[in-house]
C-alpha cells in the first residue's frame, strides 16, 4: 500500500500547510513498510534507530505507519468466523450472543462441551450456558487478547484515498496491545494534538484520534496503544493494570523515543520490530552507539531489503537484528 | 517563523554544505605556529616544570582566543590579558636552552608584544562583514554561534558598538535548545570545537558559514555519531574558501580549545594521592580500569572508562529536560554530572517497585523468589555442571548459572520461551510465574521512571545559581528515606591516567588528600 494522506493538510500551532510535509508522509511510509513486510514466524527482533535533525513530528508518523501496517495485517489473516454449536471443540475460544434476543455476550474459551445432557449446555470460562439459548457464536482468533466482550463490528470498506480516514474509521475487534510507545518526554502529548483539516470534513482529524489510545474505546471493541510516559507513568500503570494482562500488554511493535533511559529501553523491549527516534543530541547520539555495540554487537545487519531512500535528507537510519544470543 | 515552517525547513536545507571561510592573517598566523612549534617541543618539561607550564597555558590560551573571541581589542581583551601574563613568564625561562628553543621564543615575544599593541582584530572586521554580507544578500534572522558562554557578552557589545542590534549571539548548547528562528547560521572556531549536533540539527535558508584560520585544518565533512553504524548516513560537506596556506600535516588538536589538556595534567597529582589513600584490601573484589575526574568542592570519582552511563545536569536545557543520562565518554569540563552516595539505584528501584505494586507485588516477589529458590535448589542437588547441560540439552543456548553469584537477584531468563522451558523443567506451571515476572519487570520500569521523576522533581526546581557559584549542589530526596542523598557537582579536570579501581570505590565520591 502506498501511504497517501489525501485531502488532508497538516495543521500546528494554527498554522496550515497544505498537503502533508515529505519528511512526515516518508517516515509514516517507511515505518509501514517495515512492519508489513515482517515475516510473523521469525523470533528475532529488529531494531531501527532513526535519527532525526529534530525530533518534533517523528513520534506521530512513526505511529500512524507501523499502526496502519499491523491493523492490515490482522485484517487479511484473522477470522472472526461464526460457527455452529457442533463445530465447537474444547479450548476453542469463542464469544456468544446468548438470550431470546442476543442480548447477552459471553467471552472466553471453552471448557467442556456437555450437548448430550439431559440439558445440554456448554461451559465458557467459568459460565455455564444452555445450549438452547444460544444464538450466534463467533470464533475468536488468538490476536484477539481477552476480551470482556467481543462485538463482530461490520465489514467497513477501506477508503485507500486517506491513510487517516481508514485509521479512524477502522475498528478491527482486538483487544491487546499493538503499539508500545514509551517516552520519557512530553512529545507524546504534544505530537498526538497535531490536527490534519480537509475540506471535505469540517472536523479536523487529530493524530489522537487515529490512534485510540485504550482508554478511549469501550473494553472488547477496539484495538490499543500501550503509552509509557514519565509524565502520567501513574496514569499510564493504572489503565494497564485494569484493562490489559500482563500477557497481553507486549505489543509487537514498539516505539521508543528517549534521550535519557535509552539504555534501559531497548533493553527492556520484547517486541519484534523496535523503533528508536532519536533527536541529534551528542548524549543521546552516543549513549545509542553504546547500546547498540555493547547490547547487540551490531553482528547481525538486517537482512531484508527495507528500502530506505524513501527517508528524507537529514533522516539517518540504523539497522539491526538482535542476535539471538545477547 | 512558525514551528511548522521550521520543522519543514531543517529537512528542506539539510542538504547545503557548509561554507568554511578562512581568514589570512601574517602576524597571528606567526605567533600561532610558534606556540605551536614550542609546545611540542616542551612537551616533556610540561609535567616537570610549573614554570614552563603556565607560560605556555597562557601563551596558549592566548592564542585561542585570538581566533575564537571576537571581542573590542583593547588591553583588557582576555586574549591579551593571557598574553601579556605568557610573555612575562615566558622571558625568564629560555635563555638557558638551545639555538632553536630561543629562536622560537624570541619570536614569540617579537610578535606577541606587536599583537598587544595592534588595535585591529582580523576576526572582529572578518566577522563584521560577514554578517553584513549575510543581511545584503537577505538574511534576516543571523545567529552567531560562539564557544563558550564568557564569550557571548563580549561580542554583543561589539556589535552594540558597532549599531548591530539585530543578531543573536548563544552558546552552541543554547542555540541547540532555544530553537531560534534562524535563515543563517554564523559559527565562529573550529568544527571540532563544538558538538557535532550543531552543524547536523541545525540548518538555515542561507546555510552554515564557519569562520576560521588558514592555517588552521579544518574537517572536508560533517556526519553524526551514528554514521559508522548508518545504513543512510548524514555527510554534510565541508566547503572550504580558497587559501594561501599549503596543506602540511599539522595535528589540528593544537589549535583546539586548550583547557582540558592544561588541567588534566594539574589533575594528574590530586588523583594518584586519592588512589593511594583507596581500599584495595579484598584481593576477590574485581577492579575495574578507571579515569579520574577531578569535582567542585574538593572532590574526585573515578569512572570505568570502558563503558558507561551517569546521571547529569543539563544546565543549558529547558525545564523538565535538566536531567539526563550522559555516557560516561561524553563528559567534559563543565559537565555537571549527578552522584548517589550510600545506596545504589537498583535498591532504591527495588523498593520503589514493590510500594507502587502493593500486595501485587509482594506475590510476584514470591512467585520470583519460589522459581529461584526452585533453580538453587536443584543446582545444589544436582551441581551446576549436570544443570547447566540439562538446560542446554532443552535448548537453551546460554544459561548463566556458571555467573550465579555475580548476577545476584537481577537473573532474567533472556526470552519467554527460554524460560517457559525452565520453569516446565522446574516442575512450575509457567503461565502464572511468566505473567508475574512480566508485570515485575514492567513495576520496575515504572519505578525506574518514578525515581528518575523525582529527581528530575527536585533539579528542575532547585536554583542552579548555587552550581553556578560553588560547583555544586547536594538534595535529599526528601520523605523517601531509604534512598540516599544526590549531589551536583561541575567536573573541572580529566584525567588521562587510568588507574584500577575496586568495583566499589567505582562511581563513588572520593575526597581529595592533600
Amino acid at each position: 500500500m502506498e501511504i497517501d494522506f489525501g485531502e488532508y493538510d497538516l495543521v500546528l500551532d494554527g498554522d496550515k500547510w497544505p498537503g502533508v510535509p515529505l519528511w512526515f508522509s516518508s517516515l509514516t511510509q517507511f515505518s509501514y513498510a517495515v512492519c508489513s513486510t515482517r515475516n510473523l514466524e521469525s523470533t528475532v527482533s529488529e531494531n531501527f534507530v532513526i535519527s532525526l535533525p529534530d525530533i518534533d513530528g517523528g513520534l506521530a508518523a512513526i505511529a500512524l505507519g507501523s499502526l496502519a501496517a499491523e491493523i492490515e495485517r490482522i485484517e487479511k489473516t484473522a477470522n472472526f468466523d461464526e460457527i455452529s454449536i457442533h463445530q465447537l471443540k474444547v479450548g476453542m475460544r469463542v464469544s456468544i450472543e446468548s438470550g431470546i434476543a442476543g442480548q447477552q455476550k459471553v467471552t472466553g474459551q471453552v471448557k467442556t462441551i456437555s450437548l448430550d445432557d439431559k440439558t445440554p449446555k456448554i461451559e465458557i470460562g467459568s459460565r455455564w450456558i444452555a445450549a438452547k439459548f444460544i444464538q450466534k457464536i463467533f470464533l475468536i482468533p488468538s490476536e484477539a487478547g481477552n476480551p470482556q466482550i467481543f462485538e463482530r463490528k461490520s465489514e467497513m470498506t477501506k477508503d485507500s484515498s486517506s491513510l487517516l480516514t481508514w485509521l479512524t474509521s477502522s475498528s478491527v475487534p482486538i483487544h491487546r496491545a499493538l503499539l508500545d510507545i514509551r517516552s520519557t518526554s512530553k512529545i507524546i502529548e504534544d505530537e498526538f494534538e497535531w490536527e490534519f483539516s480537509s475540506q471535505r470534513n469540517s472536523n479536523p482529524l487529530r493524530v489522537k484520534d487515529a490512534i485510540h489510545p485504550i482508554a478511549t474505546r469501550q473494553p472488547g471493541s477496539g484495538w490499543s496503544i500501550v503509552l509509557n510516559s514519565s509524565e502520567s507513568e501513574e496514569l499510564a500503570w493504572l489503565k494497564l493494570k485494569s484493562e490489559l494482562s500482563a500477557a497481553e500488554l507486549d505489543a509487537d511493535v514498539s516505539i521508543l523515543t528517549s534521550g535519557a533511559a535509552i539504555l534501559a529501553q531497548i533493553e527492556n523491549t520484547n517486541s519484534k520490530i523496535i523503533f528508536s527516534i532519536f533527536g541529534r543530541d551528542d548524549r543521546q547520539l552516543l549513549a545509542t552507539e553504546l547500546a547498540i555495540k555493547q547490547k547487540f554487537e551490531y553482528s547481525n545487519p538486517l537482512s531484508r531489503k527495507i528500502n530506505s531512500e524513501i527517508l528524507c535528507s537529514g533522516i539517518e537510519l540504523i539497522s539491526f537484528e538482535v542476535p539471538i544470543n545477547v | 517563523m512558525s514551528r511548522l515552517k521550521r520543522l519543514n525547513s531543517l529537512y528542506k536545507d539539510a542538504d547545503l554544505p557548509i561554507k568554511h571561510l578562512a581568514i589570512e592573517d601574517g602576524l597571528l598566523r606567526t605567533f600561532s605556529r610558534e606556540v605551536r612549534k614550542l609546545n611540542s617541543e616542551m612537551r616533556e618539561w610540561l609535567d616537570v616544570s610549573p614554570d614552563w607550564d603556565d607560560a605556555l597555558s597562557n601563551l596558549r590560551r592566548a592564542d585561542w582566543r585570538l581566533r575564537n573571541q571576537p571581542a573590542e581589542f583593547t588591553i583588557t581583551h582576555p586574549a591579551k590579558v593571557y598574553l601579556a601574563d605568557g610573555l612575562v613568564k615566558l622571558n625568564g625561562l629560555y635563555s638557558n636552552l638551545g639555538d632553536e628553543i630561543r629562536k622560537i621564543c624570541r619570536s614569540i615575544i617579537e610578535n606577541g608584544n606587536a599583537i598587544i599593541r595592534s588595535e585591529e582584530s582580523t576576526l572582529n572586521s572578518n566577522l563584521l562583514k560577514l554578517i553584513y554580507e549575510s543581511k545584503n544578500q537577505g538574511a534576516k534572522n543571523i545567529v552567531v554561534i560562539l564557544r563558550q558562554e564568557d564569550l557571548v557578552v563580549p561580542f554583543i557589545k561589539l556589535l552594540e558598538v558597532n549599531l548591530i542590534l539585530d543578531v543573536v549571539v548563544d552558546t552552541g548548547f543554547g542555540a541547540l535548545h532555544k530553537k531560534y528562528p534562524m535563515d543563517k547560521l554564523i559559527v565562529v572556531g573550529n568544527i571540532l570545537d563544538y558538538s557535532p549536533s550543531i552543524f547536523t540539527s541545525l540548518f538555515s535558508e542561507h546555510g552554515t558559514t564557519l569562520l576560521g584560520f588558514s592555517w588552521v585544518p579544518e574537517q572536508d565533512s560533517i556526519g553524526t555519531a551514528l554514521s559508522n553504524l548508518a545504513l543512510k548516513p548524514i555527510q554534510i560537506e565541508v566547503v572550504h574558501s580558497v587559501t594561501s596556506d599549503t596543506k602540511d600535516a599539522v595535528d589540528v588538536s593544537h589549535f583546539l580549545e586548550p583547557s582540558i589538556e592544561i588541567a588534566s595534567r594539574q589533575l594528574r597529582s590530586i588523583a594518584k594521592n586519592v588512589y593511594t589513600q583507596m581500599d584495595k584490601s579484598n584481593p576477590d573484589e574485581e577492579v575495574f580500569p578507571c579515569r579520574a575526574y577531578l569535582l567542585a568542592g574538593n572532590n574526585v570519582v573515578f569512572l570505568p572508562t570502558k563503558e558507561g552511563a551517569i546521571d547529569s545536569i543539563d544546565m543549558q536545557a529547558d525545564f523538565g529536560s535538566r536531567v539526563q543520562r550522559m555516557p560516561i565518554g561524553s563528559i567534559v569540563i563543565g559537565s555537571v554530572i549527578l552522584l548517589r552516595v550510600g545506596k545504589s539505584d537498583s535498591d532504591s528501584i527495588f523498593e520503589m517497585a514493590n510500594a507502587i505494586g502493593g500486595q501485587a507485588a509482594q506475590e510476584y516477589r514470591n512467585l520470583q523468589m519460589a522459581w529461584k529458590n526452585a533453580l538453587k535448589l536443584r543446582i545444589s542437588t544436582l551441581g551446576s555442571q549436570l544443570v547447566i547441560k540439562q538446560l542446554k540439552d532443552l535448548g537453551i543456548k546460554n544459561p548463566w548459572i556458571g555467573e550465579w553469584k555475580s548476577f545476584k537477584n537481577n537473573i532474567r531468563p533472556e526470552s519467554d520461551d527460554y524460560f517457559k522451558k525452565i520453569l516446565t523443567y522446574l516442575s512450575i506451571q509457567p503461565t502464572e510465574t511468566m505473567n508475574a515476572m512480566n508485570a515485575l519487570r514492567r513495576l520496575h520500569l515504572v519505578a525506574a521512571m518514578r525515581l528518575r521523576k523525582m529527581l528530575k522533581e527536585k533539579f528542575e526546581n532547585a536554583n542552579l545559581q548555587t552550581i553556578h557559584e560553588k560547583g555544586f549542589l547536594i538534595v535529599d530526596l526528601g520523605e523517601t528515606p531509604e534512598i540516599a542523598k544526590l549531589g551536583a557537582f561541575v567536573c573541572l579536570s580529566i584525567g588521562n591516567d587510568i588507574f584500577e579501581v575496586p568495583e566499589t570505590a567505582v562511581k563513588q565520591l572520593q575526597k581529595v588528600v592533600n
